[in-house]
């Protein structure tokens, strides 16, 4: 994207801009993913932080042919935030803390739902729960695959395919969530105009 | 390599969730590089999580924003010093030395070229002056020995001519051994004496020759005989006094005497 290129080119050519731009296009993204990861507001502000300062200092290692800008910043917010929770403290918490627990108190006290992102939160409810939960330890806790296993004691082959098919069912959700929305713009134009 | 069964294969999905080794990581980026189906299926996976991600968004707190920038600017500004403080100091310092230097190189290059300049200067003024000098001294040795060429050869010309008479003049009782010799030349009109010997006159006394002309004595001026004496080749040029038959030298008072004193006759000689 146009406006993606420009912000990687301010990036290279270390304008301070260029993080107040990701901010406002990312920030949000960001953040959200960051707390579901680490679960309270001052350490998601801290990861979110050091998030941009690497972002900053590895701007050189960013290559848009490996995968878009997006991608790589929540690659590196994810890996911070998961770095953060793993040091000493929390992962003696998560050790005593199972899996469902830790869920279900990140659900209640800390994720309100953004209910601006029009309905996008209710769709990846409806992504089938036995891939979601797959996603979700991996994506948001970090989790290797054996982890997973462990967990929810199910065998290796079964997550690797829960995996494969929850991001492709994932992929399939969000585009026709995007076409539907798309859809209701338009109709909703339409209907204004006449 | 079939690329449908390494995309059904589920590691573009691993990929993406970040789930594989570095060495796999390197494998599927080789894979897609070359395969724009694969790439394409990568891209569709990445954007389900980007989408994922967005669904989670929550605004962050207003003071995260100042926070971050602040963050950044800070490790700019440090990033700039330490970048910029280090090294820059000591280049401008070196650079300024280095201009100091020069300068003052170039500063004493110019004084010892003034001051060379000066010196050759001062020498070529005090050797013109002394070859002026020399010129001078030259020139009056020049005009020197031209006038008295030309008294020689006036007194060379008159001696060689046939019409010069040879007076012989003997010295009188005061002075015997005196002995001066009158070129007299009645056609030319010219005479000269020649001393060749003559006693120094007596303090504040000198000589004074006359001609005797018919019986009377012709004052013919005093002679200056240190003006002679030291320059011996010189003759002594003389009045030509008309119809002179003999000349004496008597010793008068320094001024001069109106008549001759008779009893000091030193010297005396006829035609």
């Amino acid at each position: 994207m146009n406006s993606e290129q420009n912000i990687m080119d301010l990036l290279k050519r270390k304008d301070k801009q260029a993080i107040a731009l990701l901010y406002d296009r990312f920030g949000p993204s960001l953040y959200g993913v960051v707390l579901r990861i680490v679960g309270s507001k001052p350490l998601a502000e801290d990861v979110i932080q050091d998030t941009f300062i690497k972002v900053w200092k590895k701007s050189a290692q960013y290559n848009p042919d490996k995968g878009s800008l997006f991608t790589w910043l929540l690659n590196i917010a994810r890996n911070t935030a998961i770095d953060k929770i793993r040091s000493s403290h929390y992962k003696h918490q998560k050790q005593f803390q199972p899996f469902e627990h830790s869920l279900s108190e990140s659900t209640t006290h800390s994720l309100t739902i953004n209910t601006d992102q029009i309905g996008l939160r209710k769709v990846v409810n409806g992504l089938d729960e036995k891939y979601r939960v797959v996603i979700d330890l991996v994506y948001f806790k970090g989790y290797t695959q054996k982890e997973v296993e462990e967990e929810l004691q199910i065998p290796i082959g079964t997550v690797k395919t829960r995996v494969k098919i929850g991001l492709r069912e994932l992929r399939k959700v969000f585009s026709c969530t995007f076409i539907l929305i798309s859809l209701g713009f338009f109709l909703t134009k339409m209907i204004t105009l006449y | 390599m079939n690329i449908n069964e390494y995309i059904k294969s589920g590691i573009l999905e691993q990929y993406c969730l970040g789930l594989i080794s570095e060495m796999e990581r390197a494998e599927v980026e080789r894979v897609a590089a070359r395969y724009p189906e694969v790439r394409e299926h990568l891209r569709q996976m990445c954007k389900g999580l980007e989408s994922y991600a967005e669904a989670h968004a929550i605004p962050p707190p207003k003071h995260l924003r100042s926070k971050v920038v602040e963050a950044i600017g800070g490790l700019e500004e440090s990033e700039a010093i330490s970048r910029k403080l280090r090294p820059a100091a000591p280049k401008s310092n070196t650079r300024s030395l280095i201009f100091g230097v020069a300068a003052s190189i170039a500063m004493l290059v110019l004084a010892g070229m003034a001051y060379q300049f000066y010196q050759n200067q001062e020498k070529a003024r005090k050797e013109l002056a002394a070859i002026s000098q020399q010129v001078q001294r030259l020139q009056k040795n020049y005009e020197n020995l031209n006038n008295s060429h030309q008294e020689l050869q006036a007194e060379y010309v008159l001696l060689k001519d046939v019409g010069t008479h040879h007076v012989q003049m003997q010295g009188s009782e005061h002075a015997p051994k005196a002995q001066c010799v009158v070129y007299w030349n009645p056609e030319h009109k010219g005479a000269y004496l020649n001393i060749i010997d003559l006693p120094p006159p007596p303090h504040g006394h000198a000589y004074q020759m006359w001609a005797d002309v018919e019986g009377h004595h012709h004052n013919m001026g005093m002679l200056n005989l240190a003006a002679v004496s030291s320059d011996t080749s010189f003759l002594h040029p003389l009045p030509y006094i008309e119809n002179s038959k003999g000349f004496v030298i008597t010793l008068e008072k320094q001024e001069g005497s109106i008549h001759p004193t008779v009893e000091k006759l030193f010297v005396k000689g006829n035609l």
